[in-house]
């Protein structure tokens, strides 16, 4: 059992409509969530679920900053992402696509020439 | 000359039970291949309303990463997200009904290229200098239609052969 578990709900807590990569594609992109709520969360939380389904959808570059985001500017390594947080999403392929972001940046530091 | 009696006698009663049980076998197939062919024209419908989400969202990704779209964050983007959530939830749908899919990867693919690295950020237009992109886009539609068609007619012959139309479920 995790000590201390936390969780987000990006729907209730961020926006409903998440979109964007960086602070200057607008005021709920990847980066501002990253900043705002999920490396706070990540800081006072051995272990945080993250609700996904209260969002209405998510755009392929606010999932791949916030989450590929992580193993790419190294501040999780895979172990610790994979112990760390959990995803809640009763969308199968958002789960599905979600990972193959985390993978793509595991993927891309381990091998940064392939 | 007694026994040869009592066999044909047999013969006859049983012949008259084996009609009956031929006419109800033949009822039931006839009923439960008219359950089995309503049931394919319903899943038809779905899956062509699948179909024609995979190909809007293919029009809207073009018309987003045209030069004559300014906007990063619009109708279109919104349109685009939503789209993909209406996808995911008419191909659960179809699984509920019992059709087997393989088609995750197709999904991630045609999501990751008709969205892309750049969607919804302020140089969104980047996407259009991805070596190739507009061919693995169109590819990859073409491609999870393929899939979703192909699981649609397994999932006919499963339906539609004899054993199926015997047993108990449909």
């Amino acid at each position: 059992m995790p000590k201390n578990p936390g969780q987000i709900d990006i729907g209730k807590q961020f926006s409903r409509f998440p979109a964007g990569r960086t602070a200057k594609d607008g005021e709920y992109s990847g980066q501002v969530f990253l900043k705002k709520l999920l490396l706070p969360a990540l800081k006072n939380h051995d272990r945080i679920v993250i609700i996904l389904d209260n969002a209405l959808s998510y755009g392929s570059s606010f999932l791949e900053e916030s989450f590929g985001g992580l193993i790419r500017d190294r501040i999780l390594t895979r172990k610790e992402f994979d112990s760390k947080l959990e995803f809640v999403s009763s969308d199968e392929y958002l789960l599905a696509e979600l990972a193959s972001y985390v993978n793509d940046a595991t993927e891309r530091l381990n091998n940064p020439d392939g | 000359m007694m026994q040869q009696s009592v066999l044909t006698t047999l013969m006859d009663d049983l012949a008259d039970y084996i009609a009956a049980i031929l006419v109800v076998v033949g009822w039931v197939v006839l009923y439960r291949q008219t359950l089995a062919m309503r049931r394919r024209e319903e899943m038809a419908q779905s899956v062509q309303l699948v179909i024609q989400t995979v190909d809007n969202i293919f029009h809207l990704s073009r018309e987003y990463y045209s030069p004559s779209n300014s906007d990063h964050i619009s109708y279109l983007s919104a349109e685009i997200k939503g789209k993909f959530v209406l996808l995911s939830k008419y191909l659960m749908i179809l699984k509920a009904a019992g059709m087997q899919f393989d088609v995750k990867v197709d999904i991630l693919k045609f999501k990751m290229l008709s969205t892309g690295g750049h969607f919804e950020t302020v140089d969104f237009l980047q996407q259009l200098n991805q070596p190739n992109w507009r061919e693995e886009l169109t590819y990859s539609g073409l491609s999870l239609r393929y899939s979703i068609e192909r699981s649609y007619f397994t999932w006919c012959n499963q339906k539609l052969n004899i054993k199926s139309l015997l047993l108990p479920s449909i």
